[in-house]
């Protein structure tokens, strides 16, 4: 009979254990599966519906700039030989650009210095030292 | 003797007005020159709106000068006067039918109004006799993907990208294209080769946040929303990284 006491004691500690040890790794597990679960899940509608706004606007044409348009065509700009060749190329072409330089009066001072008093004077010949007087 | 002397008066008189019709001529061609010149130097400062006086007062001096007409199509483009651009463009094809520059900004305009049946036509007929042209192609995929054919456009930007390689916007574009067909890899391998070109492209660090976040990658998504916040210079994408990332919250 104590035997079958002991027998008995020992079941129910064995129970208790696998029970305890059951209810201790439970939610550690069930945690751990709701974290894969919500790695795995699809991203939230108002997340995409913020995504769908950052990427809904035109494929990157603002990003272009220089490669919108094909370029101005004139003085200081490229010819419509050059322009037609920026459309053509397979590679990107922009047209060659230099600032324009208007024409200019052949009498006008210098750009940064001040013109002469008096009435305009062509130059004369190089004054050579020691030469005729 | 005195029928000479008249025909070398009338003659001298012909000659005379000839010359004076040449020098007119040449002085109108100087002034719509100079106006030009500067037209172009503003355009290309940015000032366009002194710019369009510039091609105004030359267009008013010749009004049937193609070149001038173009500038100023340019440069109402660039002030977002989108249907007055187009007109200007359609006159100088009216005018001349093979001035390619302006058929190919008239296939931009067509985009920048929403008309990409339009556009797509005019760049198809470019890549009819040019088949090798990075931009044509570019531009129709960019009217491929505008009009809801990703998987159209995704063809043409991949054209672009083999075309020049090192055109950051292809790849992006197509990246993109990718991501909406669902090509989550083939997206990720773009937008990586658009990165590798530019790594402070913020639009391209937003779409691989949305790639990775699409992949079930929370953490690295939050990465990459962070490197676009950090390197944009938009403050609306800026806002959008900012409340991504706090929705997503790892």
């Amino acid at each position: 009979m104590p035997n079958n006491y002991r027998k008995l004691f020992m079941s129910a500690a064995v129970s208790l254990a696998v029970l305890g040890g059951v209810l201790f790794i439970l939610p550690s597990t069930s945690k751990q599966t709701a974290g894969a679960a919500s790695a795995a899940a699809a991203p939230s509608k108002s997340i995409l519906d913020l995504i769908d706004h950052g990427l809904s606007g035109p494929a990157g044409i603002e990003d272009e700039g220089a490669y919108k348009l094909i370029d101005p065509i004139g003085p200081g700009a490229g010819t419509s030989v050059s322009a037609a060749d920026e459309v053509y190329a397979s590679t990107l072409v922009i047209g060659k650009y230099t600032p324009w330089q208007a024409y200019r009066d052949p009498f006008a001072a210098a750009p940064g210095t001040t013109p002469p008093p008096g009435p305009y004077t062509p130059p004369g010949p190089p004054h050579r030292p020691g030469g005729p007087k | 003797m005195k029928r000479i002397a008249w025909l070398f008066l009338a003659a001298a008189v012909v000659f005379g007005s000839a010359d004076a019709a040449k020098a007119q001529n040449f002085f109108r061609q100087m002034r719509v020159d100079s106006f030009v010149g500067a037209g172009i130097d503003m355009y290309h400062h940015g000032d366009f709106s002194g710019a369009l006086d510039k091609f105004e007062a030359a267009l008013r001096l010749s009004p049937d000068d193609l070149q001038v007409r173009y500038n100023r199509a340019l440069d109402l483009y660039a002030l977002g006067r989108f249907q007055d651009a187009a007109a200007d463009f359609k006159t100088c094809l009216s005018q001349q039918p093979d001035f390619v520059p302006a058929l190919f900004n008239l296939g931009v305009t067509d985009i920048a109004l929403n008309d990409y049946n339009g556009a797509k036509g005019i760049f198809d007929r470019i890549l009819s006799d040019h088949p090798t042209s990075m931009r044509a192609h570019f531009d129709l995929g960019l009217s491929q993907y505008l009009s809801g054919h990703a998987d159209q456009a995704e063809k043409d930007f991949a054209v672009a990208t083999l075309l020049h390689p090192q055109y950051v916007q292809a790849h992006y574009d197509r990246a993109l294209a990718l991501y909406k067909t669902g090509n989550l890899v083939g997206a990720d391998n773009e937008v990586g080769a658009a990165l590798k070109l530019n790594s402070s492209f913020a639009k391209a660090y937003f779409l691989r946040g949305a790639i990775r976040l699409r992949q079930g990658d929370n953490t690295e998504a939050r990465g990459q929303f962070e490197s676009a916040a950090k390197t944009a210079a938009d403050p609306v994408l800026k806002s959008l990284c900012a409340q991504i990332i706090a929705q997503i919250g790892v």
